[in-house]
């Protein structure tokens, strides 16, 4: 049985004991920016081609997750 | 004027030449005192630059309706793509601003942007789309190349598929990839690389 919830207390995880800990929730991507299309929205549908609604309008972007483990 | 055709439907398969939009590159995994971060890029185009043949014998192992290969010979563990970039931000040298990368301005209606539009530079390749389709002229930095598990890739395949490029123009792409690959690199120049001889005494 793990000794704490704490997911810095090495016991919990070093010795084999296993420890359940709330994983944090990452932040939500944010996907599509307001001039990119939705996902899943069909690019080809729209006869009208409008500069502002197409594809690959965007910049790469970084994303950091953090969340805590747990060891078996 | 546009340089590239596209198909718009998708294959039962990841295809040599499909883009997909919004893909995630894991930069780094690292865990210190439990806490794991991840830390990736997300990109909003990509092209599959992989062999089509070597995706088409993958793809058996995928399909439950193709006959599955006897062993795991011919299974691939990543796919190879190649990013697209906002040929806007390209020419601007800003495509890479929010990586904190500052990169080269190029000017686009002089002769080194139009090198780049007629394809001329080997690490660049420029897509012009026609108009009735949806994306904005892209340039392809080989040099940016990474790899994708191929699960993922699979996972993502339906929501993220935007069009795959037709076949002639993909071996236009995938051709130029692959000399760009094996280019083979040399000092800037040669006499700079040598050591500087002394003046002898006889020229004084």
């Amino acid at each position: 049985m793990p000794n704490s919830s704490d997911p810095f207390d090495k016991s919990n995880y070093l010795s084999g004991s296993t420890a359940t800990v709330p994983v944090v929730e990452p932040p939500k991507l944010q996907i599509g920016a307001e001039e990119e299309l939705p996902i899943g929205a069909d690019p080809f549908k729209s006869k009208t081609v409008v500069a502002h609604n197409r594809y690959g309008t965007g910049k790469p972007r970084r994303v950091v997750i953090r969340g805590t483990v747990t060891r078996e | 004027m546009n340089n590239v055709q596209i198909k718009k439907n998708r294959l039962r398969r990841i295809a040599q030449g499909d883009v997909f939009r919004d893909v995630e590159c894991i930069e780094y995994i690292t865990e210190t005192r439990g806490v794991i971060e991840v830390s990736k890029i997300v990109f909003p185009l990509v092209v599959v630059l992989t062999q089509d043949c070597d995706l088409e014998q993958d793809a058996r192992y995928k399909i439950p309706t193709m006959k599955r290969p006897s062993s795991d010979d011919k299974r691939l563990l990543s796919v190879l793509v190649v990013p697209l970039y906002n040929a806007a931000h390209v020419f601007q040298g800003t495509h890479l601003s929010d990586l904190d990368l500052a990169m080269v301005q190029i000017r686009e209606n002089k002769s080194d942007g139009n090198y780049l539009k007629n394809n001329e530079r080997p690490r660049y390749h420029y897509l012009e789309f026609a108009d009735d389709v949806q994306i904005v002229a892209q340039i392809a930095d080989f040099k940016h190349y990474f790899s994708l598990n191929s699960r993922y890739l699979e996972a993502i395949r339906a929501k993220n598929f935007v069009c795959r490029i037709s076949e002639l123009f993909r071996e236009d792409l995938s051709q130029r990839f692959a000399a760009y690959l094996a280019r083979i690199g040399l000092p800037e120049s040669a006499e700079k690389s040598l050591p500087q001889k002394r003046p002898s005494s006889a020229a004084k």
